[in-house]
């Protein structure tokens, strides 16, 4: 029935299927007139700002794709020697830091890299390497951490900044660069605090122009060819294959840098610092022991060299103040004990001298070689010269000795004798009295002073009493 | 072959498409052409507008100062803006067919002259500028290409400058060309980044450096260098030296509209906002300098030219 009245209707009405017809023509039409005005002008809509078009070749989405992948690794290895140069030459702390900014850069890095859709990926990247180059270039974060040492990051960081806004140049147009870096360069001054930056991403500078942006350049509005969705569904499938291997080649570095942060961060921890810092003094200790060591002991020595020569120098005096008194001794014994003792010393040793003799020539006696015996006979002419000089002084010893005591029976002696005891009585009789003299004149002078000392205390005693007295009064 | 469809949903589906052009018509209440660097500004305080709850869509296209008039004479525009002051031929050309021309001045851009903050360059004037970067020296000084002919001492006497530079797409790179070169081009050795602030941090890396860019784009490792017409009468980019016209290379962000074309409420509303303290505000946090004195301009009488 339905067909039929269809059927109908158009049997009967001809004018309504040119109708039909030309409704379908006037959707059409007002379908092309409404996509007209929205690409037709280079008008901003909402803050969306385009520019005229211009005469470049379009890349396509995969050329971009692998554009950004190759930007990924190229920045990689510039990170990496700039990083590792600086913590070369740096100090711990700065080393650590470069490690920082290495594992974080390279890894949002190739995090973005491993999105799925190229423009987002170009516009991540954009934002990162350009707010990192803001943060660390013109906020001079470089120059805070590393110092003198800033040249290689800093180097580094502009170089990727300048690669990638060339690699966007090639998709956007010169009005979408520049409103992107505005985009840019407004967060970054809403946000300077932000540090980390490796985390931001292009949808967070601007939800209203930012979205406008990226929508218009995915539409045809910059200079990335749009897909036809049969096309983008399979490219989407070869891609994800792609980025999955792309990010496993790479892991690897990832967690190896991961695991070096950890360890410094680690170091990095008050109580293993305090531990660090007690094994380096420890350390440190131990190694400056053997100086310490030899510094005391040379110490030591010096202090009992210079010692030792005060001692010897004491030793020296005593041995002097020996000797002194040896010598006083000897001046003050009477010469006549100092000639027996030398007599009886003398008569000592001319005995002993007779016993030496004796023994010598029974020596000699002894010494004479049996008969049948093979060794060298006994030369008495080898001792021959030796007794004669022990006879000769055997000799002019006993000459000494009748001398001497010839010297002290004589009476030139005894009469010298005579004079020196004489001499000495009278000095020590003078001695004498002089002693008394001066006690005598000490005792009276004591006595004088203290009769008088006695008599101005009597004389005070009187004085005292009669001044305190109080005046008589005088009777009427 | 016959197509069949149902008879009124065709007519509601047509309807629906109808309104829909019809709402996309009159999507743009305030459209505003011209040049580029108002058309960021404009769109920084468009946005804050907006969110304040006024649902008028402005439209804001940047194609250049040069486009400004022509899209107003033709009727496309609410609003043409400029990043110069304009040309008496302009003005002839405008008020001879279609009346009066009303223009205000919205702010302020300024190109400041940047160095390393290392570099000991106290002072530049506009002709060593032009000798450093003008490839045919319009001013009349001899090429400068070492920073001893700055008259630098020891040791940044026989070092070369590494001049630094915006693409021509740029609004420095036009505004340096007309105070700067005198519509002279840009010597061959200077390095073009694709984006302004690019120069400031190109100049912040290397101590033989000097660009020219937004005063805005200060940064810790940059010093602005004073410039004036000679080395006696040197001053930096500040809100007050723009706007009284003694900086040189300053230039007015100029908003302009026919008087004779009856303005719509939202337009009125928006101009209002631009010239307010909270729109002021906009444009200053935007890198550029607002207005000198907001409180007067909130009760602005704009200047008609071409009566």
């Amino acid at each position: 029935m339905r067909q039929g009245a269809d059927l109908t209707l158009r049997g009967h009405y001809d004018h309504a299927a040119v109708l039909r017809q030309s409704t379908i023509v006037l959707v059409v039409f007002l379908l092309v007139g409404c996509g007209g005005t929205r690409t037709a002008g280079p008008v901003q809509v909402d803050g969306r700002l385009s520019a005229a078009p211009g005469e470049r070749r379009v890349l396509t989405p995969a050329e971009l794709d692998l554009l950004c992948g190759a930007y990924a690794d190229r920045y990689a290895a510039a990170l990496i020697s700039a990083c590792d140069a600086t913590a070369l030459v740096g100090t711990p702390a700065q080393r650590r830091q470069a490690l920082r900014l290495k594992l974080e850069a390279v890894s949002a890095v190739y995090d973005i890299a491993t999105t799925d859709d190229p423009l987002t990926k170009l516009l991540d990247l954009l934002m990162v390497v350009t707010v990192q180059s803001q943060a660390w270039i013109d906020d001079d974060l470089a120059g805070r951490w590393f110092g003198a040492n800033d040249r290689h990051v800093v180097g580094a960081i502009r170089r990727q900044r300048q690669e990638i806004w060339m690699l966007a140049a090639q998709v956007l147009r010169p009005a979408q660069l520049q409103e992107i870096d505005w985009l840019v360069w407004e967060w970054r001054r809403a946000h300077p605090q932000v540090e980390a930056i490796s985390f931001v991403r292009f949808s967070d500078v601007a939800a209203g122009a930012g979205r406008a942006l990226a929508a218009d350049i995915r539409s045809g509005g910059g200079l990335l060819a749009p897909l036809d969705d049969a096309l983008k569904a399979a490219e989407d499938y070869r891609r994800l294959a792609e980025r999955t291997l792309y990010l496993a080649k790479r892991q690897p570095f990832l967690l190896a840098w991961h695991a070096e942060l950890m360890a410094d961060t680690l170091f990095e921890k008050h109580e293993i610092a305090t531990l660090v810092t007690v094994a380096e003094r420890v350390v440190t200790l131990a190694e400056s022991l053997p100086a310490l060591i030899e510094r005391e002991r040379n110490a030591v020595l010096s202090g009992f060299i210079e010692h030792r020569a005060a001692v010897e120098k004491f030793l020296a005096d005593v041995r002097q103040t020996i000797e002194s008194t040896r010598t006083l001794v000897s001046e003050t014994k009477t010469l006549t004990e100092t000639a027996r003792g030398t007599l009886s010393e003398a008569g000592t040793a001319s005995t002993a001298a007779t016993k030496t003799v004796t023994t010598v020539q029974d020596l000699v006696h002894d010494l004479t070689p049996a008969p049948g015996s093979t060794s060298k006979p006994f030369a008495i002419a080898d001792y021959v010269a030796a007794a004669k000089e022990l006879t000769a002084t055997v000799r002019e010893l006993t000459q000494v000795i009748t001398a001497t005591d010839a010297l002290i029976k004589s009476r030139a002696w005894t009469e010298r004798l005579d004079e020196v005891n004489h001499a000495a009585a009278e000095r020590v009789e003078h001695a004498t009295g002089q002693a008394e003299r001066i006690l005598d004149t000490s005792f009276w002078r004591a006595a004088a002073i203290i009769t008088v000392f006695f008599a101005m205390l009597l004389t005070y005693r009187v004085l005292s009493v009669r001044l305190t007295q109080p005046p008589r009064e005088k009777q009427p | 072959v016959s197509i069949v469809l149902p008879r009124r949903g065709v007519a509601l589906a047509a309807l629906v498409m109808l309104g829909g052009w019809v709402a996309s018509l009159s999507a743009s209440d305030i459209t505003i052409i011209g040049s580029s660097t108002v058309g960021d500004v404009l769109t920084r305080v468009a946005q804050v507008w907006r969110a304040q709850g006024n649902t008028a869509i402005v439209a804001i296209t940047g194609s250049g100062s040069n486009s400004a008039l022509p899209a107003l004479a033709e009727g496309k525009a609410t609003f043409a803006t400029l990043s110069r002051p304009l040309t008496q031929s302009e003005i002839t050309a405008f008020t001879a067919t279609h009346g009066p021309l009303i223009t205000v001045v919205i702010g302020y851009d300024a190109l400041a002259v940047f160095v390393h903050r290392d570099n000991p360059l106290p002072a530049i004037t506009l002709a060593q500028l032009d000798a450093a970067f003008g490839a045919e020296r319009r001013r009349g000084l001899n090429p400068i290409r070492r920073w001893g002919d700055l008259h630098l001492p020891e040791p940044w006497t026989s070092r070369p400058l590494l001049l630094i530079g915006s693409g021509p797409h740029a609004g420095a790179h036009a505004l340096m060309r007309e105070l700067v070169l005198n519509g002279g081009t840009f010597a061959a050795q200077m390095v073009q980044e694709p984006v302004t602030s690019s120069i400031v941090q190109g100049v912040g890396t290397d101590p033989a450096a000097i660009g020219c860019a937004s005063a805005a784009l200060l940064s810790k490792r940059t010093r602005m260098v004073p410039v004036g017409e000679s080395l006696d009468r040197v001053l930096l980019p500040t809100a007050a030296t723009c706007s009284d016209g003694t900086y040189p290379l300053a230039r007015p962000l100029i908003l302009c509209w026919s008087a004779t074309t009856a303005m719509s409420a939202e337009a009125k509303a928006f101009f209002q906002f631009v010239v307010s303290a909270e729109g002021q505000e906009v444009i200053a946090n935007t890198g550029f300098f607002p207005l000198g004195r907001v409180a007067e301009m909130e009760n602005h009488l704009p200047v008609v030219d071409g009566k």
